[in-house]
């Protein structure tokens, strides 16, 4: 055992005297994880701007630009004045002149939500969803007031009777509005329609297992290469260790490899970047431990069975980024169509992105990583199995 | 003691090593000498446990590498033939990683470490990359590498190839000193002279077998007491073969266009005889030399092939 956890650490140390090593394990990676997850959109529940410009002035109209702030809009209110010298924002809901009025008179009114062509669309498909709940709560509002005050009841295709907007019917509107909701509706995301990871939450996982690919592989694979190529895996195998032990302690100085890469990512994505990590450390441990495995047999297999540092480098590599882009740590595989999401699970690094998702973007427990860690681990088996079998420590 | 007893080594049709057998005693530098391609390589790589032997066995003091790998390989140190050393890493490092692996920690591999620095003469660069040696210095830190952890068997294959002089020298005084402190050595070279300074006794190997063994001494005497005439100039190999082929008691060693060896039989003027009949016969002889009997005429003598580098 101490020889097997020599030759693992002596793996990590040749790793560490590797002088480009700070840029390929710490600075290129946190730096992906920064890039990719302020590309996605890194907050996680990000505010809507939408400016009111309130033609009407009235208690009504500033009414129904409160219920909107109520939605979880940033709202700017604005002046038809100061409006019209002002850039055009992403969004602006204009009340016009005489809403109060027309309300009053039971006459319809509308309200016009003015949406910029460059705008973030999902953000205005929602800022439309929620300026339609205003509306319905401010309507509910007048109801709840008119009953208060015992106006008649508005009749079908009858006009109806104006009311007045005094202090006692502002007094009877503010208390409605203040009411706790009497139905909520209460929404739980479960099988598909699930919304797509991003920003942040989809960047840190996709990063760790992107770069635990390639890292792992590109030096475990080259260790093994040069080791080959320098006779030193001979010389390793006069020692008083059975190949299974020298490869066993080559495995694990990999695992460790992948496991430094992820401790890494993850530090910097949590204390740096203010990552949200998922509610199980226990199931994030055991994804990055199970992933950690694949990688370290799958450099051992690149170790195995190429022949040169530079063949080992460069196929590594390449093989890397195209199992990292099918097994979506470039893009999120929900939104690739399904059979593309079906052949990219051949990639080990597809059922990594499932589990970390379900513990990060979608807040499961350690249960829903347990399928995508076996296969992980049986990947890694196929991997070591087929690299034990075609490794030769001597010519 | 290591006892190789009826060692064969194929590899598909070629048989790389014959059926050998020999034994190296504690603190004796047993030499097994043949040109390349003779099979050295693949005893030393069938006894460090890198090839499994076709057939055969082999023991170090009494313990079997066949069935007991792990036992036996404890007991070992190998220097191959090629530098097999991690070129980022410094002597110190290299030293303290292989010393590890061999089963040292703390104290006493720092202190081995240290005595084999000052062995082989690295203990003032021992902090730099041995990437940056001298061909002749990693020749050392790779002996070094053999002997870290006090084995009571090294094995050297070829160690001395392409050094300068003085670190050849290095190197066998080295070597000496490892096996007048009781270690058995085993040490492969196609260098005549290398094995003959610095070998107790010899095995002199080609196409897979063991010709002969035995020290010096015992293998000039293979030779006989006769001299080897060594000529060249401008004859013909078929001219010159029925003039020596007449005297029954001269053995021809080598000949071609322009050169021969011939053994001669150690009588009073038998060499006198031999060059009057030649240049009576009109063939021209531009140079002479006579040798006493030596490994190379040992080795010509039992393979009847040069050696080869």
């Amino acid at each position: 055992m101490r020889r097997i956890l020599t030759l693992a650490l002596h793996d990590l140390r040749l790793t560490a005297k590797d002088r480009p090593v700070l840029f390929w394990m710490v600075i290129m990676p946190v730096g992906f994880v920064f890039l990719f997850g302020s590309m996605g959109g890194g907050e996680r529940t990000p505010r809507i701007d939408l400016t009111v410009v309130d033609e009407d002035g009235s208690f009504l109209s500033g009414a129904f630009a409160e219920a909107l702030g109520r939605e979880g809009f940033r709202i700017t209110r604005m002046t038809p004045q100061v409006a019209d010298t002002s850039a055009a924002p992403d969004r602006r809901l204009r009340v016009p002149a005489g809403f109060q009025d027309s309300v009053r008179a039971g006459r319809q009114v509308p309200v016009f939500l003015d949406i910029q062509s460059d705008a973030n669309a999902a953000a205005s498909f929602t800022a439309e969803l929620h300026v339609q709940r205003a509306i319905w709560k401010t309507i509910v509002n007048l109801i709840a007031s008119g009953h208060e005050l015992g106006l008649a009841p508005v009749r079908a295709n009858e006009p109806a009777a104006p009311f007045a907007v005094d202090e006692v019917f502002e007094s009877a509107f503010t208390a409605a509005a203040a009411r706790p909701e009497i139905i909520t509706v209460e929404v739980e995301s479960g099988g598909r329609g699930r919304p797509v990871p991003s920003g942040m939450n989809h960047s840190l996982p996709a990063t760790i297992t992107l770069f635990m690919l390639i890292n792992t592989g590109i030096y475990g694979g080259v260790f093994l290469t040069q080791e080959k190529q320098d006779r030193v895996l001979a010389r390793q195998a006069t020692y008083p260790m059975s190949p299974a032990a020298i490869l066993a302690g080559k495995l694990l100085g990999r695992v460790l490899m992948g496991l430094t890469q992820a401790l890494i990512l993850i530090l910097a994505g949590r204390f740096l970047l203010g990552a949200y990590l998922g509610n199980s450390a226990f199931g994030l441990f055991a994804v990055i431990l199970c992933l950690s495995f694949t990688v370290a047999a799958l450099a051992l297999f690149w170790g195995a069975v190429l022949r040169s540092v530079e063949q080992t480098t460069a196929i590594t590599l390449v093989v890397s980024l195209f199992l990292g882009a099918i097994g979506g740590c470039w893009w999120p595989l929900d939104v690739v169509p399904a059979w593309m999401r079906a052949a990219g699970h051949v990639s080990p690094a597809a059922w990594a992105m499932d589990a970390f998702h379900a513990l990060i973007s979608f807040g499961a427990g350690p249960g829903a990583v347990l399928l995508p860690c076996v296969i992980l681990v049986g990947y890694g088996l196929l991997f070591l199995a087929v690299g034990a079998r075609l490794l030769r420590f001597s010519d | 003691m290591l006892s190789v007893e009826g060692l064969s080594r194929s590899f598909g049709s070629l048989q790389a090593v014959r059926d050998i057998s020999f034994r190296v005693h504690p603190g004796e530098i047993y030499g097994l000498l043949g040109p390349n391609g003779a099979g050295k390589t693949t005893t030393i790589s069938c006894i460090c446990g890198l090839l499994r032997p076709s057939s055969g066995r082999i023991e170090l003091h009494g313990t079997d590498l066949g069935s007991q790998p792990i036992a036996f390989k404890r007991r070992i140190g190998v220097v191959p033939q090629e530098i097999a050393l991690y070129g980022d890493l410094s002597a110190r490092e290299n030293l303290s990683f292989w010393g590890r692996l061999a089963g040292l920690r703390g104290s006493a591999l720092q202190r081995r470490v240290t005595a084999v620095l000052e062995t082989v003469g690295l203990a003032e660069r021992s902090r730099e990359p041995c990437r940056k040696f001298s061909g002749g210095m990693k020749r050392r830190l790779n002996l070094a590498v053999g002997m870290v952890h006090e084995p009571q068997l090294l094995l050297l294959d070829e160690p001395t190839v392409g050094i300068d002089v003085q670190a050849r020298i290095n190197i066998l005084d080295v070597v000496r000193d490892i096996a007048r402190r009781g270690t058995a050595v085993l040490y492969t070279t196609h260098y005549l002279e290398e094995a003959q300074e610095l070998c107790d006794r010899i095995g002199i190997m080609d196409k897979g077998k063991i010709f002969a063994e035995g020290d010096l001494e015992h293998l000039k005497g293979l030779v006989g007491e006769g001299q080897i005439l060594t000529l060249r100039g401008g004859f013909a190999a078929d001219a010159l073969r029925p003039v020596v082929a007449a005297d029954d008691t001269v053995r021809i060693v080598s000949l071609e266009d322009g050169a021969a060896m011939l053994d001669i039989p150690p009588h009073r003027g038998e060499v006198s005889s031999v060059l009057s009949r030649i240049l009576g016969h009109g063939l021209s002889i531009d140079d002479i030399s006579i040798q006493e009997p030596n490994l190379q005429s040992v080795f010509l003598k039992l393979t009847g092939r040069e050696l080869r580098d």
